[in-house]
């Protein structure tokens, strides 16, 4: 009885997700339904329907596109390719399949198969492009787009030159609108998700998003591989529409139209695409109506200059607007600042983690990287134990930050082997390194800039999302789960990094030096077991280097990780590290505690100099006394210290 | 603000549809009578449209100053579908529902009449392409005619023409296998040269862009043909032409319209000499109306008619005189006048429709003379 009760229980809870996750695609259906049997067949509206099916069809392919070149930041121009390829699978299958449909099953499935072959063909296109950067992917799928055009005139079993007809019209406003709406939720749902964020990570910075985790190339591959079939299921609709299919539909010029709306739109803005799907359809139409202007004995007719004016009209809304209508906002979120609560920011203590003390985290030995003559870093070796402070330093260019990339996996050792955590890091993905609890800043910061502090520091907590796309589309109640524990995390971090307040402001509008902090921020967020600072004092003032080295201290202290430090300010180094290596032309010329570097005669002469060791022999002597007396680890602020904060009163 | 512009935009599109709406001009109104033609005036074939724009301005000008039809006179609305086959379905809606027209002309190319073709048939607007010569075209619905003869007429044209006036009875047959067009004509030049006594010697096949083609040009000369029936386009014959010439093959090449390219005689140059091609019109017809035409067109104009202005010309004018015989001008009316349409009097010849409303009309006969300048050979009348 109670299993039963229980499976009872189970089940009606799963239909109850269900439908919170279904509602807002079945809310519209009633509405279609009635625009569909009122007024769309009515006479007198046939124009009318004419072009708000072309607007559903265009807001499905710019939302699409928009997932692509919006959120994700990469350059696709071949969108019309992947339209014909689910356009042509659909309709060949609709005019090759039953006569009669009832409740268009069949064109249901042939739409499925449509959406399955552009994916698939997005598949292909995109899984060896999109490893590589910048303009190849435009190169790429331009050529993409006119292969296929060109395939399709030269097929006698797609109809060649002339196109495709009969296409039986299975296809209507209900139809279209109903699959318009349905992209809209898709893609706003998985953009405000991990995934989503993932895209916008890989689009602000793949280098920074591959050290917080986030698989770049595979993002990117998703990315391409859903706005292909939405694409695709653009291209079947617009066939059953019309009843008719032709290559010459699908040429770049179409593909450009649609790169238009989502950059007149506003790239990542949802809204933005369909408002600018909207005002794209309807401007060519609406400039038919231009008056002929009479200039005494001559005429001249304006209509056909409306292209020129078509034209006119995008320089000019691209001018006034150049991030186009929304930016990256979107519509309702401005509606929603109207009467949305700022929510309190919670504090609490950040759980602490504990590894297990006599565990290496890090342990290099013998890494050696040459580009191509040139030897970078040599025989380097290093061991991390955790929660120790360790200090890299060394002159410009001895190659301290090449060892960051190495560690990282930015860069691969030529020779010598590099385990985090025991496990060899030869061959992965900076991504699977940092899940393995290797965490970083950039010398020169990268933030996610068009992001705000709270979402950088989400895209930290990357690792800790386990729900699949399917589930952020769903909404259902795991996803909610994560989402929640996320959010609350990173209101943590930010808590902790005293960066509460700026919660919402975007990470370019920040300070510098709360820049900096951010950062951090967001590489505490990954979980790290090892955190890799590489000079987070760079361009601080003295007063902010004092509150750094406090915090570092506190951060090994509270979230119990081993910190590896790149830094040029002495005082700091010599403050806060337990350990410091000194690197000179990529050979490890010293290392040792810092007392003994500060005299180590290779040090002095390579990178200390001579002034340096003259200003602060006093200093190094009477610390060494002190400490002899008490065997403090605590430093004591030097000569230079006491000067420099007499300067800044 | 975007808002707003956005609200404007929606507005004046609802205005512009209102006014037309008001100015209803129906068929039993007292107006003008609104004939549309959607084509190609801007994009990459706007030479197209305005060919055709310019053949039905001319006619109707020409029939409104003689006191239009029935009393009325005829206005022309002509919308620009940049040559995007969505655009010109859209176009046609357009000028269906909101201009009330009573018929419907266009478009030169047979995808675009395709994307045309149902909206007309479901309105019961009567429709007309003056060009598009692909046989599926008025297979969309009873509605549906055109000016033009279909591709396939011309493999009937090149086989009385091969065998009547050039007295040949060996030929062989070059054909591009991955176009409908090349196949449709080949095959019926074979039919139609067999059955006036002639003989097939060999049919080779290539497939467009190819550009070595001397192996199948080598097993036609072993059958040592009096001529090749090559309906390709103008690039392959180009190259076919040369390459034929180098291998000493010294027989004239025929073929269809697709040769009719400026480009043809720029690749196949002076080995093209001595060939014959089938056309719809040419200026140096003799014909006692053609010529008239021509110097009518010229004189309006200052241009010379391409074909497509001819045929534009006759498409008018196949419209005005169903809508004369007509006893309203309802769609159904024209339809029944058009489809039952005898010898009309065009320029390019006397036009009869088929079941299938297909003319059936005559072609001309092309040679490339010295330095390519097509020379009019003859006029082939239908059977």
């Amino acid at each position: 009885m109670q299993t039963i009760r229980a499976l009872d229980l189970g089940f009606a809870a799963t239909a109850r997700r269900l439908m919170k996750s279904a509602l807002p695609f079945l809310v519209p259906i009633p509405l279609l339904w009635l625009v569909q049997a009122t007024l769309a067949n009515a006479p007198g509206f046939e124009y009318a329907f004419q072009n708000v099916n072309h607007i559903g069809i265009a807001i499905i392919l710019a939302v699409s596109l928009n997932l692509v070149n919006g959120l994700t930041g990469q350059f696709s121009i071949g969108h019309a390719g992947f339209m014909a390829v689910g356009g042509y699978v659909s309709a060949v299958m609709v005019m090759n399949g039953p006569t009669d449909d009832p409740y268009r099953l069949f064109f249901l499935m042939s739409i499925a198969a449509g959406a399955g072959a552009a994916a698939l063909a997005g598949w292909l296109v995109g899984k060896p492009s999109l490893r590589l950067r910048g303009d190849y992917l435009a190169i790429v799928t331009l050529g993409f787009g006119e292969i296929i055009r060109v395939a399709i005139e030269n097929t006698p079993a797609f109809g060649g030159a002339i196109g495709l007809s009969p296409i039986p019209h299975r296809s209507d406003f209900g139809a279209i609108y109903f699959a318009a709406i349905a992209t809209i939720l898709i893609v706003n749902r998985l953009r405000n998700s991990t995934h989503g964020r993932a895209f916008l990570a890989v689009r602000e910075d793949e280098v920074a998003a591959e050290a917080m985790g986030v698989d770049t190339t595979g993002y990117k591959v998703r990315a391409f591989v859903i706005s292909a079939a939405f694409a695709g299921v653009a291209g079947a609709l617009s066939g059953a529409f019309e009843g008719n299919l032709a290559p010459q539909s699908f040429t770049f010029v179409r593909s450009f139209e649609i790169v238009a709306m989502v950059v007149l739109g506003g790239m990542g803005s949802i809204s933005g695409s369909v408002i600018a799907a909207i005002v794209l359809t309807l401007l060519p139409e609406a400039l038919r109506s231009l008056p002929p202007i009479n200039l005494g004995a001559v005429q001249i007719d304006l209509v056909n200059l409306r292209m020129v004016f078509y034209s006119l009209a995008l320089i000019g809304l691209m001018l006034s607007r150049p991030r186009g209508l929304f930016g990256s906002t979107e519509a309702w979120d401005l509606i929603g600042n109207w009467w949305r609560k700022r929510r309190g920011v919670k504090s609490e203590e950040a759980r602490k983690a504990a590894p297990d003390a006599g565990e290496l985290l890090l342990d290099v030995r013998g890494a050696t990287i040459r580009f191509g003559g040139l030897t970078a870093v040599s025989d380097f070796n290093l061991q991390i134990h955790p929660r120790e402070l360790v200090a890299l330093i060394g002159p410009n260019g001895a190659g301290k930050t090449t060892v960051f990339n190495l560690l990282t996996g930015v860069y691969q050792a030529t020779e010598g082997s590099i385990r985090v955590a025991g496990r060899d890091t030869h061959g992965l993905k900076p991504s699977s390194i940092a899940s393995l609890g290797v965490a970083r800043t950039f010398q020169n910061i990268r933030l996610f800039r068009e992001l705000s502090a709270f979402d950088n520091v989400r895209i930290g907590c990357h690792h800790l999302a386990r729900e699949s796309m399917l589930a952020a589309v769903e909404e259902s109640g795991l996803a909610g789960i994560e989402e929640g524990f996320i959010a609350e995390r990173a209101e943590q971090l930010l808590d902790v990094m005293g960066l509460a307040a700026r919660r919402d402001v975007l990470a370019k509008n920040l300070p510098y030096g709360e820049q900096r902090r951010l950062e951090i921020a967001r590489a505490l967020a990954t979980n790290p077991k090892v955190l890799l600072l590489d000079e987070p004092a760079a361009g601080t003032n003295t007063k902010e280097k004092t509150e750094l080295m406090e915090l570092i201290r506190k951060l090994r202290d509270r979230f119990g990780v081993a910190i590896v430090l790149i830094e040029h300010d002495m005082k700091l180094v010599m403050g806060v590290s337990e350990r410091i290596l000194v690197l000179d032309h990529g050979v490890t010329i010293a290392q040792g505690l810092p007392r003994a570097i500060q005299k180590d005669r290779k040090v002095i002469e390579a990178y200390l100099g001579e002034k340096y060791a003259r200003e602060h022999a006093a200093d190094i002597e009477a610390e060494n006394a002190e400490e002899t007396a008490h065997e403090s680890l605590s430093p004591t602020p030097s000569k230079g210290e006491r000067d420099s904060s007499g300067d800044a009163r | 603000m975007r808002l707003r512009s956005t609200v404007l935009l929606l507005a004046a599109l609802v205005a512009c549809q209102k006014q037309q709406g008001s100015g209803l001009v129906g068929a039993d109104a007292k107006g003008p009578i609104v004939i549309g033609h959607v084509a190609s005036t801007t994009g990459t074939e706007a030479t197209f449209g305005t060919s055709s724009d310019r053949g039905f301005r001319i006619f109707f000008d020409e029939l409104n100053a003689k006191g239009g039809i029935k009393g009325r006179q005829i206005k022309l609305v002509t919308l620009d579908d940049q040559g995007k086959p969505e655009e010109a379905a859209t176009a046609a809606t357009r000028l269906i529902a909101s201009d009330h027209v009573t018929a419907l002309l266009g478009e030169v190319a047979s995808t675009r009449s395709l994307w045309m073709a149902p909206k007309a048939q479901m309105a019961h607007v009567p429709m007309i392409s003056p060009s598009s010569t692909n046989e599926k075209v008025t297979a969309v619905g009873d509605y549906i005619f055109r000016a033009c003869f279909i591709d396939a007429f011309q493999g009937f044209v090149m086989a009385k023409f091969a065998h009547e006036t050039l007295k040949l009875s060996k030929v062989a047959i070059l054909k591009d296998v991955r176009n409908d067009y090349s196949v449709g004509l080949a095959k019926v030049f074979a039919e139609q040269f067999t059955k006036m006594g002639g003989t097939i010697v060999a049919t080779e096949s290539f497939s467009q862009g190819d550009v070595d083609f001397k192996a199948q040009l080598t097993n036609i000369k072993a059958k040592s043909p009096e001529a090749i029936f090559e309906p390709g386009y103008y690039t392959d014959t180009g190259l076919i032409a040369r390459q034929a010439k180098e291998l000493g093959l010294a027989v004239p090449l025929l073929g269809g319209d697709g040769w009719d390219s400026e480009k043809l005689y720029e690749i196949g140059g002076a080995a093209l000499e001595g060939s014959y091609f089938s056309n719809h019109y040419s200026v140096d017809d003799p014909s006692p109306r053609i010529q008239a035409f021509v110097a009518h067109y010229k004189q309006v104009t200052g241009l010379v008619p391409d074909s497509l202005a001819a045929q534009a010309y006759d498409a008018a004018g196949m419209l005005a005189d169903a809508m004369t015989r007509a006893p309203d001008l309802s769609g159904p009316s024209i339809r029944d006048a058009l489809a039952t349409m005898k010898n009309f009097a065009g320029v390019t010849g006397d036009i009869s429709l088929d079941a299938n409303r297909n003319p059936v009309k005559p072609a001309v006969v092309l040679k490339i003379g010295k330095g390519g300048k097509y020379e009019f050979v003859t006029r082939i009348q239908p059977e």
